[in-house]
């Protein structure tokens, strides 16, 4: 059984316990943090880099977490914005456009050992892959990890009916994209 | 559950062939992962933070500002990193002082220079005028020559003395002959009559 988010704070606030709440954290949310980047950036040795990245900076901001979101929100953003700089800073490397950089993240999906283009999950993972980056947190946050918009306004830094627009774009885009596929 | 029938529904209301797709990932985890992640996570977090020395340290001399967040609150002009631009300062050749006196003496060294030169080029270009053409006046027939001379100017070119120095340059040894007697007192016309004599002689020889 999980400790509540509140207490876990406290807890790593205090020298002698700081460890062991950093412990229970990392248990609470390593599967959760970790399928959220892994659908942004589909391989997992780059999902496991960029999983370490933000708990380390879980490690070196908890103590100073005004408490005014909640954690979870708070590690989600932590977590996003590090996919989101790992993609921006490829393309900065390969200086390739939105198009190439949509059809690697494609074919990486596809270059899955279990692989099966028959099926409709991986055919909902390429799809995914097509949107915009932004568009495609939206999308994961909502359809896998259930957030409510509230929330995903701070997680995103959007409004609520932005991201309402968002959602709507880009599921209908993955639906026309599995339709002609 | 609820908020899961409300995206649920919310879907289907958008695009109703991808409400009913199952959404558990398809991707495989690699066995093990996360047995033990977060004792791994914690050791990699402790090396790469700042110490708890300064943590400590810190809360000692100034508690507070530990709980302070460290990010920047000014703001920035829009798009200032974009068009930033250092304006290196040109570089200036530096210019040195010659002294004075380096001055004067690299110009009379020039002045030397030119001056050996000058002379050089000269002496080059006139030498062709002191030059005898040797050849030409091999050609001359001297008997012939001195022939049409008068007598009166073979007198006066005798009576010069670089004539005299050319004759006794020229006056071959052989020539004079020790048994004609003493010289000093033989007269300047005898004597010009005897050379005179002598050189048509060693002429007829030589042809």
């Amino acid at each position: 059984m999980f400790i509540e988010d509140q207490e876990l704070v406290v807890k790593f606030k205090s020298a002698s316990t700081k460890e062991a709440a950093y412990t229970s954290l990392v248990k609470k949310y390593q599967e959760k943090l970790y399928w959220h980047i892994r659908r942004m950036v589909v391989e997992h040795e780059d999902a496991n880099d960029i999983l370490q990245n933000t708990f380390i900076k879980v490690w070196n901001g908890l103590g100073s977490f005004r408490e005014d979101s909640q954690l979870y929100t708070w590690l989600y953003r932590i977590a996003t914005n590090e996919c989101l700089t790992f993609i921006d800073q490829n393309k900065r490397k390969s200086a390739v456009n939105f198009d190439d950089i949509a059809e690697d993240f494609s074919n990486k999906v596809k270059a899955d050992t279990n692989f099966d283009a028959n099926r409709l999950e991986w055919k909902l993972q390429v799809a995914i892959q097509q949107l915009p980056e932004k568009q495609r947190v939206v999308f994961n946050l909502r359809y896998y990890d259930q957030m409510p918009y509230e929330e995903m306004s701070t997680v995103l830094n959007t409004s609520v009916g932005a991201l309402k627009a968002s959602y709507h774009h880009a599921a209908k885009k993955i639906e026309e994209f599995i339709k002609n596929s | 559950m609820n908020q899961q029938n409300t995206i649920l529904e919310e879907l289907k209301s958008i695009a109703p062939s991808i409400a009913s797709i199952n959404n558990k990932m398809p991707q495989q985890l690699p066995d093990g992962y996360f047995d033990s992640f977060a004792q791994k996570i914690l050791v990699l977090a402790k090396q790469q933070s700042y110490t708890e020395e300064d943590d400590n340290e810190l809360n000692e001399i100034a508690p507070l500002l530990n709980r302070i967040s460290r990010k920047q609150l000014q703001s920035l002009p829009q798009g200032y990193f974009e068009s930033f631009n250092v304006d290196l300062p040109k570089q200036q050749s530096i210019v040195v002082k010659m002294p004075l006196i380096r001055k004067w003496m690299i110009y009379a060294s020039a002045s030397i220079v030119a001056g050996i030169l000058v002379t050089a080029g000269f002496l080059y270009t006139d030498k062709s005028n002191l030059s005898f053409d040797y050849e030409q006046n091999s050609k001359i027939n001297i008997t012939t020559a001195m022939s049409n001379l008068s007598e009166d100017e073979l007198v006066n070119y005798l009576n010069s003395t670089s004539s005299l120095n050319i004759i006794h340059a020229t006056i071959d040894a052989d020539l004079i002959d020790e048994s004609d007697g003493d010289f000093e007192n033989i007269e300047d016309d005898e004597m010009l009559q005897y050379l005179i004599e002598n050189n048509l002689k060693s002429n007829k020889k030589a042809s």
